[in-house]
Order: C-alpha cells, then structure tokens, then sequence
C-alpha cells in the first residue's frame, strides 16, 4: 500500500531530446578529461568533452600554486599555467566543447537502438541533450571527505569548510572566509592551504594530523609552514566543533597508536574557521548508475590495463579512478585512457577476444593495485599506495604463491603514488602457473 | 508597531505549521511568531522524519489518540499540500521470545490505539518485506500504516497553505513578554517581539522547546521542560529505499531506528539522553551507538557513507511523557500545544484536526471562509521531472538548466524559487531544507559559494551578510582584493 | 672578541622531487646573523649545496597569488612572480598586489606588474581571462 507522490506531468507528446553522435564522450573538462579527449583525438576520433562549469580546467582552476608540470613539462608551473596549457591545444582542435553542461547519466534515458553506443544524457542552460558515442571516458575527478564523514563531533556552526571550498572562496570568489583558522589534514592541499591562509591575512593558528607524520610532500611542509612559522602537531586531531552561530573555537586532543583520542589531552583552540584537508574521494555516482563495478579501496573503477572498466566501452582515468598527487600522473594515464578509448570505438585496438583474466589483488602494506584486471600478456604499468610510510620494503610479484619478482629495497610514502612495470613476462609466468590472480605485495623489511 | 489578529501561533515548528494550516480555513486571521529567521529550526529539524503508525503510546495518552491519527491523515495531507510521504509500512524486530512477549504488547496497545492491519510475521515474511533485515531476527511486527517524510518539507508546505489562505508569518521574532489584558477585550494578549508587538484575541502556544517559558510569561501553566537530546546519523543514497525497521522500544525510546528518507537516504534515529537545554551537538558516544544499534537491524549498512550527522532536543515536559494539547485552565484563550515530542512529527495533523476540537469546545467561532483552498502547488523538482517537463523547464527559463548544486541535481531557477516563494529561505540551510542544494555527499563543498552569490543577488545583500543559518552564522568576509 | 656560535640544521633541499634531506653546518654572529656556511652534506647533485647556501643567505621563492579582475567572466586573475624572490619581500609583495585591479581580456604570461618590489622580476598572469 505504498503511497508515493504522483510526479506524473502530463507533457502531451514528448518531443524526442535532440542527440549528437561522437566517437568518444569524454565527462569531464578538468586534467584528466583534455588529456583523455586530446589522446583520442590525435588517434582519429571525432570527440566531445562535457564540462559542467564554464571553463575548462577542473579544480587546476583554483590550485594557483606551483608545483606542478615538473614531469610532463621539465618546468615548474601553476595549476592555471597546467591547465591553460592543454586547454589552448583543446582549442586548437575541432573537439566539440559542452561547457556549462552537467551529465545526469549515461545510458539512463531512452535505449539507444544499438546498444555497442552509449547515451550521455546531459543539461545546459541551452536545454537537454544526448551524446552517443562507441565510448565514454569517465574523467570526473574527486570531491573532498566531508566533517560527516570523519564524525567529527560537536555543533554545526558557519567556519567549518572543506579545504578546497575555503581554496575556491579565497582564490576564485575573492571572499575572504575567516580570519583566524585551524587547519586538519596535513596533506597537500591543507599545507598549501595553510600558506594561502597566511599570505592572505588570515591567521593559521596550526595544522593538525590525526597520523604520526606529515601526509604531503616535504617540499609543501617547508614551504607552507616553516616558511610562515606555522606549526604542525602530529598524532592531534579535531575532537569537538564549538560554537552555535559561528564557530567559536575547536577541541583537539592527542591520539593514541590505534589513533583514538586520549582523554585528559583536549585543549581547546579559539578560531573562527576550521579547513579540512582529510581526504579525496573519486565521485562515482554517475559510474555506478551506469553499471560500473568499483574497487572498495580505491573507490574508483575496477579497471584493465587499458583502463577499461568492466562496462565495455567505458573507460576511465585521473582522480574519478584514483586519487593522484601530481597532475602529471593523471595526464599520462588519460592519454593511455583516451588513446585505448579511440582504438575501442573506431576498431582499431587488439583483438576483441582477451588474451587473458588475471585479477590483481594488493598485499602487505600496498593498500590497491591497479589495474583490478588484466587481460593482456602485455608490459603493463601497476600503479599502488602503500598504507604507511616505511624506511625499507620492497614489491614483490607473487601467483599461486610463488614469487615471480621482487624488487629492490627502498623507502614508501603514502604519500606518493607508486607505478610499477609489470613485464609481459611475468604475467604469461602467472598463467603457465595456472593463476587467476596476481598479488602485489609490498613488505617491509625488519630492521637488522 | 503593533499588528493586530484573531489568533496568534507561538513557534513555526511542525506543530505550529500544521495548526496554522488547519485553522486557515476559517474566517479568522492568523499570524505565526517564530523566534527563528525561518520555519521548523527547533525541534521539527533534528528529526528522523518519521510517520510512526501508533502502537507505541500507551492507551489512554493524548499521544495515543493523535498518532494513529496522525498518520492516517498524513495521505490526504500529503496529496493537498503537495509533499513526498512513502507509506512503506514497517517492522519492529525480535530476536527472542523476550521480544516477541514484547512486541505482542505493542500489537495489543496498537489495537487499542486504533492502528490498522498489524501482525506478528516471522523470518520468511520478513525478508520478504524487507531483504536486508538482520537474518537473526526471529518474528517482527508488521505494521502496514507507518511511512515517513521530510519533516521540514511538512511544515513549509503547511504554512505556505496557510499563507496562501491570508495567514501571516513573523520570522525572528522572538517573544520577550506577555501582557495579557482582562479577559472580555477583543485582542487580551499583547506579544512583544524584538520585531514589533502582536496583539491577539487568541493564543496558541506551539513552542516546542520553549513552550514552558511562553506558558510562564503568559501567567498560565507552571511546568518545566526536559532537553531529551538524540543524534541523528543520515547515509547516502542506496538504490533501493529501506523499510522503517525498529528494535523493540525502551521505556523511554523507540531506540535506534533505521529508515529510508523520501529522498532515498537512510537515516539512524535517535540516541536519547537528558542535557543541557539548547545543546545540539553530536558527541562520539551517541554517533557510534546509533552505528552499533544500526548494524543489528541491518547488517550490511555501509556506516562509511554519512553525509551528515546532528543532534537536537526533544521537548518533553518534566514528570510527563504525555502531549499537553487544549485550552489553559488558568489563562482562558491561551491554547497549549506543548510538550510535542515523539511521536510529534507522525501526529502533527491530528494535533491540527484536535487544536480545531478544542477551540469549538471553548466556544471559539469558526466558520469556513468560501474562499478556502486545501491545495498548494509544490515547487518544481528538476531532479524528479521527466525528460520532457526537464526540456520545458529550461525552455521557460535557462536558469533551469544551470545546475548549481550537483550532488542533488539542484539547478539556479529551483534555488532562485526556494528563495522567492513565501516563506521563502533567507539562508544557505533555508535553501538546502526547500530544495536539497547542498543536502548531498558534498555537503555544500562544490556549490556554497553558489549558493551564497545567489543569496546575496536575490535577497539584495552582500555576500559577507549572507547566512548559514540563523543571526550570527556568517559565512565569509569581505573581499581579499581589489581593496586599499 | 668572537661570540659566533656554529649550529647544525637539517632541512631538505625542495630544488627537485628528490627532496634530499641536508645537513648544514653554519657559524652566525652575535645577532644570529649567518657569517659562514661551513659544510653541506646530505645532497646528491650540486644544486643541494647552491640551495643550502642561498637558504642560509636568503630564502628565494616564487610567490602565487591572485589580483582582481574588472571587466572579466572571473573576479580573479591567479598570477605569479616569472621567477623566486626574497622569501623576506613576499609579505610587502601581498600588501603590494592587494590593491591592483586589472582589465580583462588578459592572456598566459601577460606582466601584471613590472619588477616587483626592485627585484626585476615581473608579476605576470598564469590564465587568460576573457
């Protein structure tokens, strides 16, 4: 006896909602997404990209500082000088552009009548329209862990923001969001943060991690705090938002090995603003309604090694897969994505039938692998994080329990995406042994 | 400045709303005071948004009476005032011939409160009903009435039929004194507000929380109230929406729910502990017994994916677990509407339908203006329309088809609607409670600035004056550059 | 008299992603004042030892930032100095840059503002802006 409201609108005769065909849809205009479109295009496909806002660049937008480009350029860049850099050779194609345009779903309105062609169901100010294309590139990037997700307790007052809103008001809107911060999260963007911050006029008052260690790059802890004398307390986090209209102070309190906080260690932190710098999450909710199966670690797409997810046709690449730390990274992987994309929807990639189904699985401290899948006997690139940050370990290659590579000893870092080289030679090792699945471990080693 | 009506409505939670509704119908006017810059701040916000079907009260309560009620009304409130409301139907789980003693009690008390179609079903039906239910639960209460709604959404469109019908709505006012003239005068009682004074023929005191303290400015009824505090625990969208599912209750709680939202969350509701009046913040202990209590009803809950978490008071009245509804034995023309906690939400329009009972048996004069319209038109939802009503919205306006918020699919023209509509949102919260921008996984993270350009475009304002919520809750300062 | 005192500092050179971590021996003057970098060990190619050394003397750095916008479909411009200056001069660059306002369209590379602050490095634009 469900008694839902009738959304039922009487709209007399649907006109049909007017459709382009492409090659290759690329969602998403950020790093990821040009990279992707410009590698399919220079492979022969006609391409569009869909952009919700009305530039292209993605979040490259509002990272004005530098840092990036040192791997893909062998220059120090800004984010903007990054992206305006591939936006210039978008421009200078016939890539079609739908900027302003949000993508509601793919293959979700009306079946297409053949069904190798995907459907972007798209809105613009311009009205609704469908893309189809033989492939789709997921190119959507990431969104922030929010304050609800780390439950983080206490009241609900205005001040709290996730970094890279507070980045957008000061660096986009020119809206200055406080004046004395306490910044959580010691990753990239709350040291940059914390240097915007201060170059700003708005007081850091310090930058609190959960972890025993800084979660960025050296180079942003001494550039973004030691420069400005801004200190940085380890194994602290944020145990109570304070203050009913605007916030008013925050209670931190020290954490133990297990990361709980120790009771009797709370001070409270007078501040009219807290910046949370916890964390990225790949925003896969336009993948999953389109059937995409996603790995649980990375919360991205479980992928082949040419990026494939396991919807045929749609690929995927940049932050929407994994969460990088260098926009170079995602520029390589989406001119793999959007190369594979091109050879898929014009027929011009391997053969259709696998070689191989190879799972890959993580082990040891490696907290994913990617790809998820391998169906080639071909070099394949593994990329990995590990867990926590160690002096010595090394990769080891394992099937059916027997070691098939090891790798040298040297320190990790959560901090640093890790690519790994995984030669032909090894996985055709894995399917002699009969294998179905590759583990990739990383152990450390014990001390002497 | 003094304005001067037939009845005034202390407090624009749920139960003010809704009383504002019914009694709009009649040739009387009307005005409803909230302390609040907007409507349901109090304790209609921090609610699971739950259409209980009525066998938890004990027999012979007000509660009792209006619930069952309540719920059976919520149909026809929902198809005239144009709000979502799923009638899923619910389960109270047992896990052992202890529970199912108990909840045989509650069928019987449900029988007696007049609660349609319940039964004790066991393990099969229950997981047909309900798939994701704990397999170790051995019988449950089947209970075909319960529903739920978003409870903010109730209270908007009620109100907003009542304005429709000539009602008049003070926001941030704040009632800082009674003045009740000798009975016989044709407006006694005098309110003073830091908006300007209201002077009314009849008062009906509905403010929740702060109900005792209007009783005692008014000379009436000396009671006390009790801040039951609940956390409250919202999970992203699934894709298929949860059945409300209960433990068997405590003496003082239902205990830890799980339910569905008419959005297609899932929300925990409610911790329940006695604390300091006014305080709303979640604390670790609640937030993790809500997860806890969760996982017993559902195990396969994602408890990673909270959107949202918050907390808020139930105001109970001391030495009561009862309703207060009728006219002051002390204060004649004084109505009480106090002590509106669970099931306050589930009986609202029958605490309504009862206020109306009440007023006739004073000898208050109600006559049925001819004007009178039930219906109020809801707004456009662009994320529910179809493709075609989607293609006619952004024809009539391209600011349909600038999406703003993404998370929810929430685009300008809808935002720029919550905003101008009466009442309309005069703050982010305002606008994410009418139409979900900023309500999604986000959490405002991506369209806040948006929003607050919007905000201060529409309501003629500076971005630095725009507000969270209430006075007080700026959102930023003023500009970084281009300054001396 | 002598009152210098030799201190030893670790810090990592930021010249490339190696980010090798130096240690450096330093004699300062009664004021704290650097007078000798004494030794630099730690890095594995040359340019640690220049770091070290223009560190220790005077910290350079390239300062980001935005400058507003009239006339353009964005309220910022993001910009940057061309090359690193005087860690010491960006808090007087800000102070600088807060007031200027300049008129869209603007280009990648455009100067802002010719040799900031007596450096001879130019403040130039890092996006066009329309």
């Amino acid at each position: 006896m469900a008694e839902f409201k009738s959304n039922a609108i009487d709209c007399g005769v649907v006109e049909a909602v007017q459709t382009r065909a492409f090659d290759v849809a690329v969602i998403g205009g950020g790093p990821a997404g040009m990279a992707a479109a410009l590698a399919a295009h220079k492979a022969g496909a006609r391409v569009a990209i869909v952009e919700r806002e009305q530039h292209l660049g993605g979040i490259l937008r509002q990272c004005i500082h530098p840092g990036f480009g040192l791997s893909h350029f062998k220059q120090e860049l800004t984010g903007p000088e990054y992206a305006q850099r591939f936006i210039d050779k978008v421009h200078a194609t016939d890539i079609a552009l739908f900027l302003n345009s949000m993508v509601l779903g793919i293959d979700s309105g009306e079946p297409a009548e053949d069904t190798a062609v995907h459907t972007v169901t798209l809105m613009s100010p311009a009205g609704m329209l469908q893309l189809t294309g033989r492939a789709v590139v997921l190119a959507m990037g990431c969104r922030e862990r929010t304050r609800s997700e780390i439950k983080i307790p206490g009241s609900r007052p205005a001040g709290v923001f996730t970094a890279g809103l507070a980045q957008r008001y000061i660096n986009i809107e020119n809206l200055k969001p406080g004046s004395r911060a306490v910044i959580l999260g010691s990753g990239d963007i709350g040291l940059i943060m914390a240097r915007r911050c201060t170059l700003e006029g708005i007081s850091v008052e310090g930058v609190y991690e959960l972890m025993p260690y800084a979660n960025g790059l050296r180079r942003n802890v001494k550039n973004c705090l030691d420069d400005f004398g801004v200190p940085l307390h380890l194994s602290t986090t944020v145990t109570r938002v304070i203050g009913h209209d605007r916030l008013e102070a925050v209670e931190v309190s020290q954490v133990d090995e297990r990361l709980a906080p120790i009771p009797g260690t709370e001070r409270i932190i007078p501040c009219d603003t807290l910046l949370l710098s916890v964390g990225l999450i790949p925003e896969n909710e336009l993948s999953v309604a389109a059937g995409v199966e996603l790995d649980p670690r990375t919360r991205g797409a479980v992928v082949d090694q040419s990026l494939q997810t396991g919807v045929p046709g749609i690929f995927a690449c940049g932050n929407v897969l994994h969460v990088h730390d260098l926009a170079d990274n995602v520029t390589t992987e989406s001119e793999r994505a959007g190369a594979a994309a091109a050879a898929y929807a014009l027929g011009t990639g391997a053969g259709a039938v696998p070689d191989c189904e190879l799972t890959v699985s993580p082990a040891g401290i490696a907290g994913y692998a990617l790809p998820g899948r391998i169906t080639a006997v071909a070099l394949t690139k593994l990329n990995f994080r590990v867990r926590r940050p160690v002096d010595a370990a090394r990769v080891r290659i394992l099937a059916g329990g027997v070691e098939l590579f090891a790798g040298k000893v040297r320190p990790f870092k959560p901090s640093v995406m890790e690519s790994f080289p995984l030669p032909a030679k090894v996985i055709k090792q894995a399917l002699d042994l009969g294998a179905s699945k590759i583990v990739l471990s990383v152990d450390p080693i014990e001390e002497a | 400045m003094t304005e001067t009506f037939d009845i005034a409505i202390v407090g624009a939670g749920i139960t003010g709303c809704a009383i504002a509704r019914q009694l709009a119908r009649f040739d009387l006017s009307i005005c409803v005071v909230e302390a609040a810059n907007d409507i349901a701040l109090g304790a209609s916000k921090a609610n699971g948004g739950l259409v209980h079907a009525g066998y938890d009260p004990t027999p012979g309560t007000v509660k009792a009476q209006v619930n069952a009620r309540g719920c059976e009304l919520y149909g026809t409130w929902a198809q005239e005032l144009g709000f979502l409301f799923c009638r899923t139907g619910s389960m109270v789980l047992g896990f052992n011939d202890e529970d199912r003693a108990h909840l045989e009690q509650l069928r019987r008390n449900g029988y007696v409160n007049g609660v349609p179609e319940q039964s004790i079903v066991g393990p099969d039906r229950i997981h047909e009903l309900e798939p994701r239910a704990s397999a170790d639960a051995t019988c449950a209460l089947w209970c075909p009435s319960t529903g739920f709604v978003d409870p903010f959404e109730v209270a908007i469109a009620a109100l907003e039929n009542a304005i429709a019908n000539g009602a008049t709505f003070m926001r941030s006012a704040t009632v800082e004194a009674i003045e009740v003239a000798s009975s016989g005068d044709d407006a006694r009682f005098t309110l003073a507000t830091p908006a300007g004074n209201v002077r009314c023929r009849y008062l009906i005191n509905a403010a929740g929380n702060g109900a005792a303290d209007i009783s005692h400015m008014a000379g009436a009824e000396e009671f006390q109230m009790v801040w039951r505090q609940g956390n409250i625990v919202v999970l992203d969208k699934e894709p298929r929406t949860l059945m409300p599912l209960y433990p068997v209750p405590t003496p003082v709680s239902k205990g830890v729910i799980v339910t569905g939202t008419v959005h297609g969350n899932t929300v925990i509701t409610a911790t329940a502990a006695v604390r300091e009046p006014g305080d709303t913040q979640t604390y670790a202990s609640d937030v993790n017994a809500l997860l806890t209590g969760a996982h017993k009803l559902v195990p396969d809950l994602d408890t990673r994916r909270v959107v949202r978490a918050f907390a808020g008071g139930r105001p109970v009245i001391q030495g009561t677990n009862d309703f207060f509804i009728g006219q002051s034995a002390v204060v004649p023309g004084l109505f009480q509407a106090a002590g509106i906690q669970s099931p306050g939400v589930a009986s609202a329009p029958a605490i309504a339908e009862r206020m109306e009972l009440v007023m006739r048996e004073a000898g208050v004069e109600l006559h049925e203006r001819a004007d009178w319209n039930p219906i109020r038109r809801e707004p456009d939802d662009f994320d529910r329309a179809p493709l075609a009503r989607k293609e006619e919205l952004i024809e009539s306006d391209p600011a349909w088809g600038q999406i703003v918020c993404r998370c929810e699919t929430v685009p300008e023209a809808e935002i720029v609607a919550a905003i101008r509509r009466q009442p309309g949102a005069v703050s982010v919260e305002g606008v994410k409670r009418r139409c979900r921008a900023g309500m999604g996984r986000c959490q405002s993270g991506f369209c806040q600035s948006r929003l607050v350009t919007i905000l201060a475009r529409e309501l003629g304002c500076d971005p630095s004056e725009v507000l969270l919520e209430d006075a007080g809750s700026w959102l930023v300062e003023g500009p970084l550059k281009g300054v001396r | 008299m002598s009152t210098n005192a030799t201190e030893t500092l670790q810090f990592n050179c930021t010249t490339c992603p190696s980010e090798c971590l130096l240690t450096v021996e330093v004699e300062r003057d009664a004021n704290g004042a650097v007078v000798e970098v004494r030794s630099v060990t730690g890095n594995n190619c040359p340019r640690g030892d220049k770091f070290a050394h223009q560190e220790l003397t005077c910290p350079m750095r390239v300062l980001t930032t935005t400058v507003a916008v009239s006339g353009g479909d964005e309220a910022l411009l993001p910009v940057r100095t061309a090359e690193a200056i005087p860690l010491e001069l960006h808090a007087q660059a800000m102070a600088l840059i807060r007031g200027l306002v300049v008129n869209a369209p603007i280009r990648m590379g455009d100067v802002v503002l010719k040799d900031l602050l007596n450096t001879n490095i130019n403040l130039i634009a890092s996006m066009d802006i329309e």
